[in-house]
């Protein structure tokens, strides 16, 4: 049997510490102004990886091993040298996958990425909202609007798979029905999320935007919305005694670069292992003291492994991060959102 | 009866990862894995190999028999068109 099974890939990897999948965010910048965003503020663009840096990076992220690559930023599509990076990843051997809010999408650039469909996996653009008004409440950006679902429709009939990312807050609290049918009306692929975590210097005032226990019970079960990225386990794989293979992919399988160049294990996760810029990829991602330690972790020392809802609600370490600081406390807005399905936490004995 | 000539699938992404060879294809999302004797003739399937010619590697490199070494290469050449890795260009 020559087929390998995604998570039997996985498994595979993880022991060795092999990086399957990198998220590139290509830049901080960003043409819009949503309410929730959680990199504090567009403007600071210091030190920004620029085309060269990355003709440099590729090439060793190939060598390591790497199969996926996911564009996101900011918007990635507002960095100066986007079409020259572009250019570097379709002529690499990457699976692409971009995330985008489509609005500096324009009929040259999706016939450019056309011509490389095949090696473009998804285009995932954020929509808040079935009308101008919805989304812009969150996008703070009027015509926003148009502009986002004028890609969609071009990235559609250029064949791409789209995948539309709405995340729902207090003031587009009424669009999940018309979002889904907006996107059921168009063949679209669809995925409601409901976290806004704190921004990532601390600024705490988009919270406020997070869902009423009694919206939050009218969406789709979270555990079961995201269940196709879960990675298959066995109930052992989840004892204290047992490093976070089977619960967390950072550092293992995946990392995040950032804008300037940091190796991080996450999105979310400010722990750098170093600078892409200062020391090649391979070398950062196997000989980091930061990864290595986090690959050492065991599950045991985790609040979440003492919680009776642990793995079902499968707690995100980065946003426990966000919310207090470092990772061992449970993510408080995923057990706000887990109770409301499963009812209270039953505290396991230690 | 002719030798066919076959070419990689196009379509692949393919890293090395502990003498192991792992083959995405990139229009399925399908992986593969191809160890051992596999990960050596998928490195020398180039453009213009035959069972023949690469059966003949093959005996050389893992000291086989010759009839061995060309049965073991026709069952995983086979195995790597029916999985759609490998293509046939031409048969000489």
């Amino acid at each position: 049997m020559l087929q390998l099974p995604r998570h039997e890939l996985h498994k595979k990897l993880v022991g060795r510490a092999n990086p399957m999948r990198i998220q590139l965010e290509i830049t901080r910048r960003c043409n819009l102004d949503c309410v929730h965003c959680i990199q504090g503020g567009c403007s600071d663009i210091a030190g920004e990886m620029t085309a060269a840096d990355y003709e440099r990076l590729l090439p060793r992220m190939s060598a390591a091993g790497v199969f996926s690559v996911s564009l996101t930023g900011g918007e990635f599509l507002c960095h100066p040298e986007i079409h020259d990076i572009l250019g570097l990843l379709l002529r690499s051997d990457f699976w692409l996958a971009l995330q985008t809010n489509g609005t500096l999408l324009d009929q040259d650039t999706v016939d450019f990425l056309a011509r490389h469909r095949e090696k473009i996996r998804a285009v995932a653009v954020s929509l808040y909202g079935a009308t101008a008004q919805a989304h812009e409440s969150v996008t703070r950006s009027p015509g926003s609007f148009e502009k986002t679902i004028r890609a969609i429709d071009m990235l559609s009939e250029a064949g791409f798979r789209v995948e539309v990312i709405s995340l729902l807050m207090t003031m587009n609290q009424d669009e999940a029905t018309q979002i889904q049918e907006l996107c059921r009306k168009r063949g679209l692929f669809h995925q409601f999320n409901s976290i806004i975590a704190p921004r990532k210097d601390g600024e705490k005032s988009s919270l406020e935007c997070r869902l009423p226990e009694e919206l939050l019970k009218k969406l789709p079960r979270p555990w079961e919305t995201f269940s196709e990225n879960f990675i298959p386990h066995e109930p052992d794989d989840f004892a204290p005694d047992k490093t976070l293979d089977a619960w967390c992919t950072m550092a293992r399988t995946s990392g995040y670069i950032d804008s300037r160049g940091n190796l991080l294990p996450c999105s979310i996760m400010d722990l750098p292992a170093g600078n892409v810029k200062e020391r090649p990829f391979d070398e950062l991602w196997h000989d980091s003291a930061v990864f290595n330690a986090l690959r050492k972790l065991k599950i045991g020392q985790f609040e979440c492994s003492r919680c009776g809802h642990f793995p079902t609600c499968r707690p995100c370490p980065g946003l426990a991060f966000l919310e207090h600081g470092n990772m061992f406390e449970a993510p408080k807005e995923i057990c706000r959102i887990i109770e409301l399905f499963l009812g209270d936490k039953e505290v396991k004995q230690a | 009866m002719g030798e066919i000539i076959f070419k990689k699938n196009g379509s692949l992404i393919e890293r090395r990862i502990d003498g192991e060879a792992i083959l995405l294809d990139i229009k399925s999302g399908v992986y593969y894995d191809l160890k051992d004797v596999g990960v050596f003739i998928w490195e020398i399937l180039t453009d213009g190999s035959t069972a023949r010619k690469i059966a003949a590697a093959v005996a050389e490199n893992f000291d086989a028999d010759a009839e061995t070494a060309l049965a073991d290469t026709l069952e995983l050449l086979n195995d790597l068109e029916a999985e759609g890795l490998i293509v046939r260009v031409a048969e000489v």
